[in-house]
Formats: C-alpha cells, sequence, structure tokens
C-alpha cells in the first residue's frame, strides 16, 4: 500500500508542469513615429508652393499594421513664416511589392551613442529586423565609419547573407556595440554599399539601402548629389532612420526622397527601435499612408525658381492623445 | 521526461523490495546546504529566449554563495545490507541559481545582467553506499547515485550593474528561459562521502551535475557541492546485528 501511494506521489509531481512565458517575443518598441513614405514639388508661384507629402504614422498599439484613423484636423504643417493650408488628406493602401526585395542595411558606426542609445537597443531592434527578412528578400548588414574601430573603410560589410528570418551571425551585430567611433562617412558607404548592391544583387528584386545614422557627414568625399544620383541610376531606394536631435533632417530627408525611400527622424531611441520592429513591413508589405496636399504662402519675400525649402509635418492623434514627431519634408523649386 | 518517470518508479519499487533483505531500515530528517556551484555555458554568445537581446558569456567560474544556494530538507529511508546501503531522501529544495551575462553597450563597456532562477522542488536523491572503514564510533563510505528533481514553482529576475537603466524595459527576465532553465523534471548524478556516527546519524559532502542541458540550444552544465547532515530517528524498525557490530 505504501509503495502504491509513493508512485502516485511521484507520478503527480512528475507530470507537474510551471506554466511559462507566450511565444512573443519582447522588443522595447513602445513609442509612437511617424515616417516619410515620399514627397514632392507639385507647383509654385512667387507667392505660394504646393507641395504633396506621403506619411505613415506607426502607433504604439499597433503592431503590424499602421494607424488609419486621423483626418485632415491632426495634421499640423510648419516651417517658414507664412501661411499653411492643408488643401486635402488622402489615404489609401499601398499594397506590399510583387517582387522580392535585396537589401544592405548600413549602420553609422562614428562618435558615440551614449546619449543617443545608452543601452544598445539598436542591436535588438535590428536582431529584429534581421530575423523578420524571410526568403526570397534577402538581407547585407555592414557598418560605417572612418578612422574608427572597423575592419574596413568607409564600410565594413561582415558577409552575412541573410535569408529565411535566420540570423546568420546575430552576434555581429551586437559586438558592433563595442566598435563605435572614428568619423561619420556615411556617404562615402552608402555609395560603396550602393556599389554592392549593384554588382552583386538580384537583377529582378527591388534594391534598397538603409542607413541608420545619428550624425551628420563628416568625412566623406562622396557628395549627396553622386550618391542620389547613382541611387537613382540604379533603381535602388534609398531609406534613412536617423536617430537623435543631431543628424541634419533636411539633408536626410531629401536623400531619401530623391531617390523613392522613406525617412524616418526618430527623435529617441524607442522611436526608433519602434521603426526597426515594422521595418521589414515597411520595406516588403503593404502599408497604410496619407497623402497630403499643402498650399504655403509666405509671410516675406518671394518664391524664387532653384530655391530649398523645408517644412515639418506635424500630427497629433487626438483620440489617443498623442502628438508625433515632426517629419521634415524638404521642397526644391525648380530652376 | 518518461524514461526518468520509469527509472524513478522501478527505483521505488527496487527499495521497497530491498527493505525485506535488509539487516537493519533506518528513518531519519536530512538537512542539505549547497553553496558551492558552477554553472557554465559553452558559448561565446546567448540569444535570449524571449527577446532580441544576446548576452557575453564571460564568467563559468565556480562561485561561493553567488551562483546561488540550495536549502533541502527531506526524509531519508536508508536500508543497510553489509557494508552496502542503499538510501532514497525525499526532500523539498529551494533552489536557486545566479547567473551573470553580460550585454554590449560602448567600446570597453558591457552592461552585465544577473539572472536569477528560484525553484521550490521536490528532490528524490537516489542512492547505493559502500562502506568502506570504520572505527568504533565513525564509519566512512562513499556512494553514488542520482537526484530526481521536480520543479513545481519557478521565479525568475534580473537585476542590472547599471542602476539608472529601467531594465525590464530594456530587457526580458525571462530570456534565459529553456537555457538555465525549463520547467520540467531533470535528473542529476550524485557522488559522495559520508561519515556515519553509529546509529545516531551521517555527515555527508555531495556533488551533483546536472545530466543535460535545460534546453536544446546551448550545451549548459551545473555542478553543486553542498554538506547534508542526517540524523536517524529512533524507531524500532528493522534491526539485525550489523557487520559493524558483531
Amino acid at each position: 500500500m505504501k509503495s502504491r501511494v509513493c508512485s502516485l506521489i511521484v507520478l503527480v509531481l512528475a507530470g507537474c508542469a510551471i506554466d511559462g512565458p507566450g511565444d512573443r517575443r519582447y522588443l522595447p518598441a513602445d513609442a509612437d513615429v511617424a515616417l516619410l513614405q515620399s514627397a514632392g514639388y507639385a507647383g509654385h508661384s512667387s507667392s505660394e508652393i504646393v507641395f504633396e507629402a506621403s506619411v505613415l504614422v506607426l502607433n504604439t498599439f499597433y503592431e503590424g499594421f499602421d494607424n488609419d484613423y486621423l483626418g485632415p484636423a491632426d495634421f499640423q504643417v510648419s516651417g517658414p513664416a507664412g501661411s499653411y493650408t492643408v488643401e486635402s488628406v488622402d489615404a489609401y493602401d499601398l499594397p506590399a511589392p510583387a517582387a522580392p526585395s535585396s537589401t544592405v542595411f548600413v549602420i553609422d558606426q562614428s562618435g558615440s551613442y551614449a546619449d543617443t542609445d545608452p543601452f544598445n537597443t539598436r542591436a535588438q531592434a535590428i536582431n529584429k529586423f534581421v530575423h523578420d527578412v524571410v526568403s526570397p528578400n534577402t538581407l547585407l548588414i555592414g557598418a560605417s565609419a572612418r578612422q574608427g574601430s572597423l575592419s574596413a573603410e568607409p564600410l565594413e560589410v561582415q558577409g552575412v547573407q541573410v535569408t529565411n528570418g535566420s540570423n546568420g551571425d546575430g552576434n555581429y551585430i551586437f559586438e558592433l556595440g563595442h566598435r563605435t567611433g572614428g568619423l561619420n562617412a556615411i556617404l562615402d558607404g552608402a555609395d560603396e554599399a550602393l556599389d554592392l548592391l549593384i554588382d552583386n544583387g538580384d537583377p529582378v528584386a527591388r534594391k534598397q539601402l538603409v542607413l541608420l545614422v545619428h550624425g551628420n557627414d563628416q568625412s566623406s568625399g562622396t557628395s549627396l548629389g553622386s550618391v542620389v544620383q547613382k541611387a537613382q541610376h540604379a533603381g535602388i531606394a534609398i531609406h534613412v532612420i536617423a536617430l537623435g536631435p543631431a543628424p541634419d533632417a533636411g539633408f536626410f530627408a531629401q536623400l531619401a526622397e530623391d531617390t523613392g525611400g522613406m525617412f524616418a527622424p526618430c527623435p529617441t531611441g524607442k522611436q526608433m527601435v519602434k521603426v526597426f520592429s515594422e521595418l521589414e513591413r515597411l520595406i516588403n508589405g503593404p502599408r497604410f499612408v496619407y497623402h497630403l496636399r499643402v498650399r504655403f504662402n509666405p509671410s516675406q519675400g518671394l518664391v524664387a525658381p532653384g530655391t530649398e525649402w523645408l517644412f515639418r509635418i506635424g500630427i497629433s492623434d487626438e483620440y489617443l492623445e498623442r502628438t508625433y514627431n515632426d517629419v521634415p519634408v524638404k521642397i526644391n523649386i525648380p530652376a | 521526461m518518461k524514461s526518468v518517470r520509469l527509472i524513478l518508479i522501478s527505483v521505488f519499487f527496487s527499495c521497497a523490495g530491498l527493505t525485506g533483505y535488509g539487516q537493519r531500515l533506518n528513518l531519519g530528517l536530512t538537512f542539505q546546504y549547497h553553496v558551492l556551484k558552477q554553472v557554465k555555458i559553452d558559448a561565446p554568445m546567448v540569444a535570449g529566449t524571449h527577446s532580441y537581446s544576446q548576452y557575453l558569456v564571460k564568467d563559468n567560474r565556480w562561485k561561493f554563495f553567488s551562483a546561488g544556494q540550495s536549502i533541502v530538507i527531506g526524509t531519508v529511508l536508508q536500508v543497510d545490507y553489509k557494508k552496502i546501503y542503499a538510501v532514497v531522501e525525499p526532500s523539498f529544495d529551494l533552489n536557486t541559481y545566479n547567473y551573470s551575462l553580460y550585454y554590449p553597450t560602448a567600446p570597453g563597456v558591457d552592461e552585465r545582467l544577473s539572472f536569477h532562477t528560484l525553484f521550490y522542488q521536490v528532490d528524490v536523491p537516489i542512492y547505493i553506499g559502500y562502506q568502506f572503514g570504520s572505527t568504533n564510533l565513525i564509519r566512512y563510505s562513499v556512494f553514488a547515485g542520482g537526484v530526481f528533481a521536480f520543479p513545481y514553482f519557478l521565479e525568475y529576475s534580473f537585476q542590472s550593474k547599471a542602476l539608472e537603466n529601467p531594465q525590464e524595459e530594456y530587457f526580458n527576465s525571462a530570456d534565459m528561459d529553456n537555457i538555465l532553465y525549463s520547467r520540467e523534471g531533470y535528473a542529476n548524478a550524485l557522488l559522495g562521502f559520508c561519515l556515519h556516527f553509529a546509529s545516531l546519524g551521517k555527515v555527508d559532502v555531495r556533488y551533483q551535475y546536472r545530466l543535460g542541458s535545460p534546453g536544446d540550444t546551448y550545451p549548459v552544465s551545473f555542478h553543486t557541492v553542498g554538506m547534508g547532515l542526517t540524523f536517524y530517528l529512533p524507531l524500532k524498525l528493522r534491526k539485525k546485528t550489523i557487520y559493524y557490530e558483531e
């Protein structure tokens, strides 16, 4: 009898299982962020500028899809002194692209991330992006700096070709946290990355270059114009994620706008993480986009051909009582 | 796990049968304290189970106290037959582990994250000993066997060395799930040396080695050294004259 009781107790204990956490993987991504999808000049006269911009709104509460209920009153445009009129706000779905993507991702390793990302959350965020990329899409990861700790300048590519969501060498991404420093050479790095895409990319794939920057270019010999020209010629979209207050928003917004890429200004590290958490979908999946048409009448001076104008689109979500980051839009008036 | 259960049940019935042949049957209480531990992850870097973090492995050393402790209270059923004895010790084990991993943040700077695991578990050590020497008062023995552990409560947490870091915002405390712990029962190998004090009790030093890793991804080994103190209850159970009394 005793041995029966003993064996019963043992069986009951052996069958016990402690509940564990769910399968969802944690990412510190609870932030709201707005991105510039595209922007462009629509017309002008000596006393007015008309431009169009498309923005995406990523919300804290949403994962895998975009904020889709904002109205015209939720958008505010600012910039040079004058009057602004949001003439229209249209919302529409951008379907997932048919062709697979071939992406090179370049991390700006210059200087220090101590102020903008002291706990290296970018490594976790990039790692998620790497995991999200699945075949037939491909991803190559590199890092850029000059006079820093990289093995090649201005672009180090680890040869991490990632497909099928396998984290080919996740260690590389995290060890980059140890190798920040040197001067920003993001344009030279982007130029070499474009060459990689042109030489090695799948000819039928949509070619994408993603840049994570946290400062302005300090040492590149390559100009913005030549990078844009090379990208346009090869049909490569350059997406820019700008972390912190340092990057020149107009400069990087123009780089993205002119090449058909997205621009994500992220004042905080968590906004950067939020962008990375959705980045694979933004590149390869469907998106929900707000398209704005804006009329601007300057209060002083005339609109001259060949001039550049930097505007900012502010977004406030009254329903959720959220205010998003301003989205910069750079408009060039044709000569 | 199924095989562990089968082994366990088989050994239980075997022990029950052995009592019929034993010269002496003792029932007692045991108190054990394990403070020397080593947790060793055999990989340079580990990926968190429930996040996208990866952590550097830098410290696999043996540690006193700081790698965790086990406090064991249990019962002892011991059957002696000539110089050999067999023991079953169903016990409650408050078993803790601490393991530090490092997250790269800047050149020359890693954030140390200490992952803590607390188990309430039922341990069933089953072992056989051989008494190889004796004096009028003390007998010496070595023993070997297994410890079958069945956790029924698990708590995990972590701490960061950087106090300004609101850790939960950046890392997941469950990241060592299926790396440093799992929720299933497991078996340990057991080896020890024991001093027996007449029929009063015994003191032993025991070494345990966990068989297999908690998860499949990383090879992780657990070594524990502790001391045990056993008192036999003054019960008149089976008691024949045994070799050292002749």
